[in-house]
């Protein structure tokens, strides 16, 4: 079977069945529209650690059927016990096996991973929580002044 | 469009993205799809960044939401909301009755406010000022309380402004009621209750009655405010009337058989008379409406679309004065979408412009009427008209073209107050000609807990400022009338 070599930003190089590979699309069309098999792709935004785990997630799902076009309305925590498995990561490590996902183009796993970011602020009651729980800097937060504006706002709005 | 787009770039650069997620807008975008309402403003409140790309992403976010859980189908956003976060929340009040009246002004401030709130207060106290909440504000000391006049359920269809009076229907008489001192005095000649009073702003009310007879009354004659006869006349005709409207010293009645006639008011003589074609006739039901203007006479039937009529000279054979000619059928496009407003609530006719209900429930549509060139100088005026396709929602595009028609102080409070009506989804009824200045919105109660009519004064220019409302005081439905007392 044919495979690809792919080199990750930290100089690992990885050989793949073109198979699994080809869930990405990035790949998929590197590979089929450029015609190279035997040069190694760079992959620049991908250290090896996540391409590990996307490359969990690409075993896992080898032989999923082609998504439908029209997306089902699911729940956010509607997903297989594996991928659930999966995404029990730390934060910094999901933003980097999300945004691997956006750029190797893999929508089955972009869409997982951003299912669980959602699920997880889901779990939060009010910002402060999600503050917390994202770490977020305290110089970008929106002022206490802005936020009691905000709510107000909110009766208003939202009822 | 451009200068927009760099001003967000340059907003992002000043406001980074968190940390630990490094996400891009696209990522961030799946994320926030999966959110409720609730959630999605929540994150609004968390930082600066994820507030800017969430107020960029407005469409994508909130339209399924919207469509989702109203079930009407909108592609574009109504022109009265500022966001599609903006329609959710206000279609959420009034579903959930936190709000009891919606409207917005030409800036597109939101007005909104529940009855509860309901004390002397200008109507400007109650728009969100930030887009946001509602602050009612006591009314200014100089602005005082008038009268409380009783009314019956269904006024707002049949009240009068004329000078320092209110008219209204109760049953057979028709009362009038002086704003300042409160003297009242009644018109008395129907046999049957009044459903429908109309005037010309010149001192001529017209009433109908159960038993379709009009009456045509001079209120003019009570300007000094002692109360005289007034004069009546009766119009000679047979047929069921659906509707009428008149215009300086003309009257039209639309007959539900289809029938249109025009009569000149002081001398009763029938000036035109004609039919509508099928498949009009069929459409005509209430409240299919007629309204009568200089050049131009328009039928609004019960499909969404709009009939309109130009006026020629008959040729001197002819016994009647004018001939009613069809010049052009017209309607909503979006009307067919979603199906919601399609009974002509709304129309007002001016010489050279139409309003008639939008494609939206809270919208109103402009539609410019022109009149073309006279063919030649000893010929008719207008020989023929064209409609130039225009959905016209810009207040000054409109106001320019409609400089001929109103006068300058009409404008301003137009520009000022502009057209808009409340009462999304349920309303039922809403005009805006009670005295051609002041625009009125209904809806029929279900229990009679909730009744709801918000009037809009344009008269701001002139010589006061009024603000009618009606409220229920008790169980009592009251006008309250504020009036500007500089």
């Amino acid at each position: 079977m044919a495979s690809v070599k792919l080199t990750t930003s930290d100089d690992k190089e990885y050989t793949l069945d073109r198979e699994l590979i080809f869930q990405s699309n990035l790949i998929k069309n590197m590979v089929t529209d450029l015609d190279v098999f035997d040069a190694p792709i760079p992959l620049p935004n991908v250290t090896s650690s996540t391409l590990d785990i996307v490359i969990k997630y690409l075993k896992i799902h080898k032989d999923d059927p082609p998504p439908p076009d029209k997306p089902i309305e699911k729940a956010v925590d509607d997903m297989i016990d594996e991928d659930k498995e999966l995404m029990k990561l730390e934060f910094n490590i999901m933003a980097d096996v999300i945004l691997a996902a956006n750029y190797l183009d893999i929508p089955g796993l972009l869409d997982i991973g951003c299912r669980t970011v959602a699920w997880h602020i889901k779990q939060c009651k009010d910002y402060h929580e999600i503050r917390e729980k994202f770490n977020i800097p305290k110089e970008l937060w929106r002022s206490e002044e802005e936020i009691a504006e905000m709510k107000k706002e909110l009766n208003g709005i939202l009822g | 469009m451009v200068l927009k787009k760099r001003k967000y770039e340059e907003q992002l650069a000043i406001h980074p993205h968190p940390k630990p997620f490094l996400f891009n807008d696209r990522c961030w975008k799946v994320v926030f799809s999966w959110l409720s309402p609730v959630e999605l403003v929540i994150c609004e409140q968390v930082c600066k960044r994820w507030k800017l790309m969430l107020e960029k992403l407005d469409e994508r976010l909130w339209k399924p939401l919207v469509q989702k859980d109203f079930k009407i189908i909108v592609n574009r956003l109504p022109d009265s909301f500022r966001s599609w976060k903006v329609m959710y929340g206000c279609r959420k009040n009034l579903k959930t009755g936190v709000h009891d009246f919606i409207s917005l002004n030409t800036n597109g401030v939101l007005e909104a406010g529940t009855w509860a709130d309901i004390r002397p207060r200008t109507l400007e106290h109650v728009r969100f000022k930030t887009g946001g909440y509602r602050q009612a504000v006591d009314f200014p000391a100089h602005r005082r309380y008038i009268c409380a006049l009783p009314v019956i359920k269904d006024h707002s269809d049949k009240v009068i402004l004329y000078n320092n009076y209110i008219f209204y229907p109760s049953d057979t008489l028709i009362y009038g009621r002086h704003l300042l001192n409160g003297r009242k005095i009644a018109l008395t000649g129907h046999s049957a209750p009044v459903v429908q009073m109309k005037d010309n702003g010149n001192g001529v009310l017209i009433s109908l009655d159960k038993i379709n007879s009009l009456l045509v009354w001079d209120i003019s004659a009570l300007m000094d405010s002692v109360p005289i006869a007034a004069c009546t006349s009766i119009l000679g005709f047979n047929g069921d009337v659906l509707s009428f409207d008149l215009f300086k010293d003309h009257i039209s009645v639309l007959f539900t058989n289809g029938t249109i006639a025009v009569w000149e008011i002081i001398s009763g003589a029938l000036i035109s008379l004609f039919s509508l074609i099928q498949p009009y006739v069929e459409l005509l039901k209430i409240p299919s409406r007629i309204v009568l203007g200089e050049e131009f006479l328009a039928i609004g039937v019960n499909s969404g679309d709009t009939l309109l009529f130009e006026r020629h000279k008959a040729n001197s054979t002819s016994m009647l004065k004018y001939n009613y000619i069809l010049t052009k059928s017209f309607k909503e496009n979006e009307v067919s979408d979603h199906g919601q407003t399609h009974s002509p609530y709304t129309m007002i006719l001016e010489s050279n412009f139409i309003i008639t209900n939008g494609a939206f429930p809270d919208e109103l549509t402009f539609w410019r009427i022109k009149p073309s060139q006279p063919a030649n100088s000893c010929g008719n005026l207008y020989t023929s008209a064209s409609l130039m396709a225009a959905r016209e929602f810009e207040m000054p595009s409109l106001v320019k073209h409609v400089k001929r028609g109103y006068s300058i102080s009409e404008l301003k409070s137009m520009e000022r107050y502009s057209i808009a009506i409340p009462q999304l989804g349920d309303i039922q009824v809403s005009k805006m000609d009670i005295d051609h200045t002041m625009i009125a919105s209904y809806s029929a109660p279900t229990d009679n807990s909730r009744r709801r009519l918000l009037v809009w004064d344009f008269r701001v220019d002139r010589q006061r400022n009024r603000y009618f409302e009606y409220v229920l005081l008790g169980n009592i439905g009251m006008w309250l009338v504020f009036d500007d007392v500089q």
